[in-house]
């Protein structure tokens, strides 16, 4: 069942509908239910529930063996060992052992069968989000939950099961004990949430999908006007495409009165990429590097030399665990990660210069000229990173750039003659009112905005939503692109 | 809350009433570029009563590209309509045949047979009933819901087939809905194929599984000795052809001549002509693409065998 599919309104509005009606103290069974149902409803085999029962055992064992332990140190790192090396050996495991294998056979000339394990849909997700708990207990942020149906919930809530955000149990845990009460406001920003995500999915993602496949399918023969109108097209595919299900998760969250948190803030308006990363994408993700790999290799404390390091390695790591992201399991993501990793050199490098420049010239401080130029070259910094990540092997990556840098004095020439196809039109305007829908809200909040707007305006504003759903959306065609990991 | 509940209910039936007007647009557009869509060919049909039906997957298609279809009226003093359609298995002709019978009738079905529809799924009720492709421009039938509903219960085709074409939602959301109704393959119909192995081997591979699963083969032969009862029950008269092809792409077919004999045998027992054409007018440039014939191939196929069939039977 996909968040793009009828089934899963369906699904949604039933489970919903039965949260508010059942006694707050079977509301956490029914969610375990229908979230496990939801789960094993994706293929109904049994490793992929077999592996989250494994991880969320383990979790919350090891959390309650570290609360006992009281002040035993040797116990509580030993229960710490357990668990985190469970978790993360079953998505290392499960995530690498093919290419491990694979790699080995080439580099030994060995020919030692693959296991041909297939990655269990939501297992990154979730992986991350019972080691970040054992970690929380170990370091006293929270207390460990003795409510194993409770705990369970946590880890397979479905709304955040296949792709996050990745929730950090001191925060979702609480909310559970509470009682709810159905909340018109929120509601009403769920709903919202839900067709801005399904837009973003529907509409804008699955209608350039084919197009980008298309060219990285043979980056070599395509035309270079296609493959650079590929590149920015996967740049709001894959924005379009998570972001879309973040904003669906969290609004069918909010529908039942829980926040979950926000994992994207209009990060193609960032003006630099420390900016993108550290505040507007997939925060969930690189808020769990920085609390649990960054900060404790010693962040920017550990002197210079430290500091510069530590960046790479979060930045390299983060494209491992990228790796295998629908595009297959290869080096291109360790390229992605460590390009990257160089942007926060430059960026980190460069900060004393950027503050000595605008208190010599206060006129540059906040220019909003400036600031468009910042935000468009940050934009085209990510962009080139996004090639690596999209690749199929690092070969394909250097034919694009080849193949566009040959022919780059050819390009106005072929832009005049280029097919702009209907389809393609079409796609840049919703590219086009995507980008200004996100400088309105940069600025303020569209839905702060709207709850001030007369109630036609606001309804007319969520026809418009909810029938270009309907008339341009593209139902049923694709999953989201961070489920396959 | 009850308040809520209110606007709530007051938006949805806003909400219903502009997708009526939206369902209704799509109707029309339904009609103003419908063409080649067989649910709206059935509805949109010129006469009550046709001499031939022709039923069967892509190789029939032909019979009716350009000004063939003229050409084959012209020439057999009948009137004919096509409802073939590529890749169209036995259960979607038995679903196409029944829609045509509730408005029209038929003195005779042509089948155009090939063997690999009776090999998968994928050609029947799987993927091909299920294509929402087929009802973008099927034009809204009290008719033809009821009948998809009643293939939903009796046959087990997915509902959402049925509640998709009822709700409009598969016309509403069509992105082609300003794009002219012709067969792509339309377009290639003048032009001359160039063997290559390579291709063929594709196109063997695409429509043929590696192995026959026989269960399915049998099912498939019962749904297609129950249409031929069916319409014979209708007092309709059937008969088979095979169609031409090249020499090296039908030795590629695997397992033909043991699906011929079967064929042949269920055919005898229902009286059934049955007329093998698929190793005459089969020279290399009276094809389009590996197995279609162009126009030149259809004109030699029409001349010297398929005139004098449809003649022989119309009466």
């Amino acid at each position: 069942m996909l968040f793009n599919s009828f089934s899963f309104l369906l699904f949604l509005g039933v489970v919903v509908v039965l949260f508010f009606i059942i006694p707050h103290k079977y509301r956490w069974t029914w969610l375990l239910i229908a979230s496990l149902y939801f789960y094993i409803s994706w293929s109904w085999k049994l490793l992929p529930p077999l592996l989250l029962v494994i991880s969320t055992l383990v979790a919350y064992f090891c959390g309650l063996g570290i609360k006992h332990a009281d002040e035993d140190q040797g116990r509580k790192k030993l229960f710490l060992g357990i668990g985190c090396l469970i978790n993360l050996g079953l998505l290392a495991v499960f995530k690498f052992a093919d290419f491990a294998v694979e790699q080995l056979n080439s580099a030994l000339n060995t020919s030692i069968p693959q296991p041909d394990l297939f990655l269990p849909v939501g297992l990154s997700f979730y992986i991350f989000m019972t080691v970040t708990y054992i970690v929380d207990v170990y370091r006293k942020d929270m207390e460990a939950e003795p409510h194993l149906g409770r705990f369970g919930l946590y880890v397979s809530y479905f709304p955040k099961i296949f792709a996050g955000p990745i929730e950090r149990a001191r925060t979702f845990l609480p909310q559970l004990r509470e009682k709810i009460h159905f909340d018109q406001e929120k509601a009403s920003m769920g709903f919202y949430l839900i067709l801005l995500g399904l837009f973003k999915k529907v509409v804008i993602a699955d209608r350039i999908a084919p197009f980008v496949d298309n060219v990285f399918s043979k980056p070599a023969y395509a035309p270079p006007i296609d493959i650079i109108i590929g590149i920015y097209f996967f740049a709001f595919q894959i924005y379009c495409d998570f972001s879309g299900y973040t904003d669906i998760a969290r609004g069918a969250a909010k529908l039942m009165g829980f926040e979950l948190m926000e994992n994207f803030r209009r990060p193609y308006l960032s003006k630099s990429p420390s900016e993108f990363w550290a505040k507007r994408w997939h925060i969930s993700l690189a808020s769990w590097f920085r609390d649990y790999l960054y900060i404790p290799l010693g962040g920017s404390r550990a002197g210079v030399p430290r500091h510069y390091a530590n960046l790479m390695i979060v930045f390299v790591i983060s494209g491992l665990w990228h790796a295998g992201l629908g595009y297959g399991v290869n080096w291109t993501f360790m390229i992605w990660g460590a390009l990257n990793g160089f942007y926060q050199w430059v960026s980190v490098g460069s900060s004393p210069l950027w503050k000595k420049i605008g208190n010599t010239v206060p006129f540059l401080k906040d220019n909003p000229v400036i600031n468009i130029i910042r935000s468009l070259f940050t934009f085209h910094l990510i962009l080139f990173s996004w090639i690596f990540f999209r690749v199929n092997s690092i070969e394909d990556g250097f034919n694009m750039l080849s193949n566009i840098s040959k022919r780059a004095k050819l390009i106005p020439r072929l832009l005049k003659f280029y097919n702009f196809t209907p389809e393609l039109l079409i796609s840049f305007a919703l590219i086009g009112i995507l980008i200004i829908f996100e400088i309105i809200d940069e600025r303020k909040s569209v839905w702060e905005r709207l709850k001030t707007k007369p109630l036609a305006v606001r309804w007319a504003f969520h026809y418009v939503l909810i029938f270009s759903l309907i008339i341009l959306g593209k139902w049923g065609v694709q999953q989201f692109i961070y489920m396959q990991f | 809350m009850k308040n809520f509940g209110i606007r709530v209910l007051l938006f949805t039936v806003i909400g219903l009433i502009l997708y009526a007007g939206v369902y209704w647009w799509s109707e029309t557009l339904v009609y103003k570029y419908g063409e080649e869509n067989r649910f709206f060919k059935v509805k949109d049909a010129d006469f009550i009563e046709y001499d031939y039906v022709i039923l069967g997957s892509s190789h029939a298609m032909p019979f009716t590209f350009k000004d063939m279809k003229e050409q084959i009226q012209q020439k057999t003093d009948t009137k004919i309509i096509n409802l073939s359609m590529p890749g169209a298995g036995v259960v979607l002709n038995r679903l196409i045949i029944e829609y045509f019978l509730t408005r029209h009738k038929t003195k005779n079905i042509l089948y155009v047979l090939d063997s690999f529809i009776f090999y998968s799924r994928m050609w029947n009720e799987g993927e091909r009933i299920e294509d929402v492709d087929l009802y973008r421009r099927a034009p809204f039938d009290p008719v033809l819901a009821r009948l998809l509903l009643s293939y939903s219960v009796k046959r087990g085709v997915n509902i959402k087939v049925a509640l998709n074409y009822i709700s409009g939602f598969v016309k509403i959301n069509n992105h082609d809905r300003f794009k002219p109704d012709i067969p792509e393959d339309e377009e290639s119909f003048e032009k001359n194929y160039e063997p290559t192995e390579r291709v063929d081997k594709e196109r063997i591979d695409y429509l043929y599984p590696e192995e026959v699963n026989k269960d399915l083969f049998n099912k498939y032969i019962q749904e297609f000795i129950q249409m031929i009862e069916y319409l014979q029950s209708e007092k309709i008269e059937v008969m088979v052809i095979k169609t031409p092809l090249r020499k090296e792409f039908y030795e590629l077919i695997p397992n033909e001549e043991r699906f011929n004999n079967e064929i042949k045998e269920v055919l005898d027992k229902y009286d059934v002509a049955f007329y093998d054409f698929t190793l005459v007018c089969n020279k290399e440039e009276y094809f389009y693409n590996p197995d279609h014939l162009n126009r030149e191939g259809m004109l030699c196929f029409l001349e010297n065998h398929l005139k004098e069939v449809l003649i022989n039977h119309r009466d």
